[in-house]
């Protein structure tokens, strides 16, 4: 057993480490809000929280991951107060299957495409007519069999009217943030992305006319099952929809819906 | 020098022998089983009584097969293993006592000490539950002592010779108080002189226990020198030619 | 500042986790060595079988299994009040479903490795079954089945896809340091996400280590 000491020692302080943790992974005292967000939600809705903190004194914690993923664990029991999808079908979803009051339904923010050009590609494309050139050979987008962003991609694409002369060049992306690596690390010479992407990198992308595909509507609801109560969850919703929330929204590459009152 | 009958070895030795004396009966075993796998069928039916006996045979004829039977380790498909009037596998009756309840010494051929335990546990190991603690190591001392290896008492089998591990491990066999020992070709791994001191031990233990002693060799020489009786096996079926008794010179 | 929060989870968990996939993978283990049953294989292929798919795909079926909806998911509120789902408690059972596996191949190795004669004697010196496997089978086979704990503990450290479907991804209850490193990415916080991922190689590198030395004594003694 000698020979093992010298493991277990580090072995010992991992497990201290572990327990230290036991104190602080303990329940917070005032019930804390749970909100479920769509990954690309991860900088707007951080500060939108964290704003929300300090107005209320209402601890918030933000769980970010795929909008379908986190529809289905809504569906399986998780403790979410509210759920802010990146699209309105998972919201509609969620209430279908009762774990989501209806009533609690709101567009929170529209979702916008960008053509981001791969950095030192052959030819940078700026608009969706430079990408029938046939220096670009590759163009990124979000599979438009289950992702928002990608449907509108390929319709931007076919209303621009170069849908045929782009057709073999696409490459799928399983979600918008893959669509974006390709284009990213040079597999692609452009992408097609959603705005919230790289919206703190204005220089580097060129915006696409929202008239050249559905609208993206982004809704968010209130659930049944959460933690701190469906009382305190319609009071967080309200919060996204105040003046100032919004304006965090916008710099961070969402678009507002149309209208004062934030209904579909 | 192995202590004449009647001489004192210490309380614990004779305790362990004279325990396992009053149980003495003769063994009666038929059993009967074929292996689908390998067509080898064994099919024999002897009796041994106390002393020794010797089953002799070539390899391959089934003699291993036939201990882990009487030992329980082995399913015959048919026949009965008895000792006096106490069945333990009856084919027929659908009796079969578990292998911990036959209070059956198996040595083995490859001895099986425990190599993570100490000869003093190794020995210990088969005792009564209910002696306590420092009596059974009382008798694991006493037994070692009588087969004069009580200095490899606190050490691990790895650093045994070969004489000691075979002596450990009858003593552990005696340890355990058995009502029939079974010695599977306990002298094979040994030289000339190791075996004749082991000889006198294997006798000994003949004479004061008085228990059925089953003892498995394809060496003709041992058998001459040990055996009261002999069975002799081929191909698992006994030779027509078989059962010599002989008397104890 | 060092995300302290998530690597201590993870710790726990992995410990917690370990500790079951230990018991009931040895427990498994030793009747697959051990038994002579025809359907012994089957229920080799059905233990094994987890690591076919992908963890993302057996979250789900999990969290199926487990949820709020389902019999067993009721059955565990009406005990103890709380659902297991969405809980520490649901990811340590996330973390053992995808070590099991490894605990019981590993540990059905080492078990078999052990002669089968020295049970055997230890049943004719008078030993049942369990006294026989604690006293004699277990002991000899100690090096692999403490082989196949650490590996257990390694596996249930890098746990990712079935944590996030059966615990989700709740930073300070769930959110183990796997988790919080692709949050991290995610977020564009590369620095955090290599600070975190480097604890967690380091630790995931002492552990594998200690294996390699532990299985290497076998032959040195």
């Amino acid at each position: 057993m000698d020979r093992t000491l010298p493991f277990v020692v580090p072995l010992a302080a991992a497990l201290a480490v572990a327990v230290s943790g036991c104190k602080k992974a303990a329940a917070p005292p005032v019930q804390a809000l749970y909100v479920a967000a769509a990954a690309d939600l991860s900088d707007a809705f951080g500060e939108i929280g964290r704003r929300y903190e300090k107005a209320t004194g209402q601890s918030v914690v933000i769980s970010f991951g795929a909008s379908g993923l986190l529809e289905k664990q809504i569906a399986e029991g998780a403790p979410f107060d509210v759920f802010a999808s990146a699209n309105v079908t998972f919201a509609d979803d969620a209430i279908a299957s009762g774990s989501c009051l209806a009533d609690s339904k709101a567009l929170y923010a529209t979702g916008q495409i960008v053509l981001f050009p791969a950095p030192g590609a052959p030819f940078a494309a700026h608009t969706l007519a430079d990408l029938a050139d046939p220096r670009i050979r590759k163009i990124a987008i979000a599979n438009p069999a289950h992702a928002p962003y990608g449907r509108a991609a390929k319709q931007a694409l076919e209303t621009s009217g170069v849908a045929a002369a782009t057709q073999a060049k696409l490459v799928f992306g399983e979600n918008v943030h893959e669509a974006l690596q390709f284009a990213q690390s040079g597999n692609a010479d452009a992408a097609l992305v959603a705005r919230s992407l790289v919206a703190t990198a204005p220089d580097t992308w060129s915006p696409i006319p929202p008239v050249l595909y559905d609208r993206i509507d982004q809704a968010l609801v209130v659930c049944a099952r959460g933690r701190a109560g469906a009382a305190a969850g319609r009071k967080f919703a309200a919060f996204v929809a105040t003046p100032e929330s919004r304006g965090i929204l916008t710099q961070f590459g969402f678009a507002i819906p149309p209208g004062p009152a934030l209904r579909p | 020098m192995i202590p004449e009958r009647g001489e004192s070895t210490g309380g614990g030795a004779a305790a362990a022998i004279d325990a396992a004396a009053k149980d003495s009966e003769t063994l009666h075993v038929r059993v009967a089983l074929t292996r689908a796998a390998s067509g080898f069928s064994l099919d024999l039916a002897f009796d041994v009584p106390p002393g020794i006996t010797v089953l002799f045979g070539p390899s391959g004829s089934g003699k291993s097969t036939t201990l882990a039977a009487i030992a329980g380790l082995v399913r015959p498909d048919a026949g009965r293993v008895a000792l006096g009037s106490r069945a333990w596998f009856d084919a027929s009756a659908g009796v079969d006592l578990p292998v911990h309840e036959r209070r059956v010494a198996y040595v083995f051929q490859s001895l099986a000490l425990f190599p993570h335990k100490t000869a003093t546990d190794n020995v210990t190991y088969g005792m009564d539950r209910r002696l306590s603690r420092e009596a059974r190591r009382e008798r694991a001392r006493a037994l070692l002592g009588r087969f004069h290896v009580s200095h490899v008492g606190d050490r691990k089998p790895a650093t045994f010779s070969g004489g000691e591990a075979q002596r450990v491990a009858l003593a552990r066999a005696l340890g355990m108080s058995p009502r029939v020992i079974l010695l599977d070709e306990p002298f094979s791994a040994l030289d000339a002189a190791l075996r004749a001191a082991l000889f006198e031990d294997v006798l000994g233990i003949a004479k004061d226990l008085a228990v059925p002693v089953l003892m498995v060799t394809h060496e003709k020489a041992e058998a001459a020198a040990l055996a009261d009786r002999t069975v002799r096996l081929e191909t698992g079926r006994r030779r027509p030619d078989d059962s010599r008794q002989r008397e104890q010179s | 500042m060092f995300p302290w929060e998530p690597l201590a989870l993870s710790l726990q968990i992995a410990t917690a986790a370990t500790l079951v996939a230990g018991v009931l993978g040895v427990a498994i283990a030793t009747w697959l060595a051990n038994s002579r049953a025809s359907w012994r294989d089957l229920v080799d292929v059905a233990v094994t079988a987890p690591l076919v798919l992908p963890p993302t795909v057996l979250g789900y079926y999990l969290l199926v299994l487990l949820g709020r909806r389902s019999a067993l998911g009721h059955a565990v509120e009406a005990v103890f009040g709380a659902p297991i789902v969405f809980t520490r408690a649901g990811a340590v059972v996330a973390a053992l479903v995808g070590s099991l596996p490894f605990v019981v191949k590993t540990a059905r190795a080492a078990l078999e490795g052990v002669d089968r004669t020295f049970c055997q004697a230890a049943r004719t010196l008078g030993a049942g079954a369990l006294r026989a496997f604690f006293t004699v089978q277990l002991p000899l086979a100690r090096r692999g089945i403490v082989a196949a704990l650490m590996l257990a503990f390694a596996r249930c450290l890098g746990d990712f896809g079935i944590t996030l479907m059966v615990a989700g991804n709740i930073p300070g209850e769930t959110q183990t340091a796997s988790l919080a490193i692709y949050d991290a990415i995610q977020e564009h916080q590369e620095a955090t996400a290599s600070k975190l991922a480097a604890a967690l190689a380091v630790t995931a590198v002492v552990i594998l280590y200690a294996v390699n030395r532990l299985t290497a004594a076998e032959h040195d003694s």
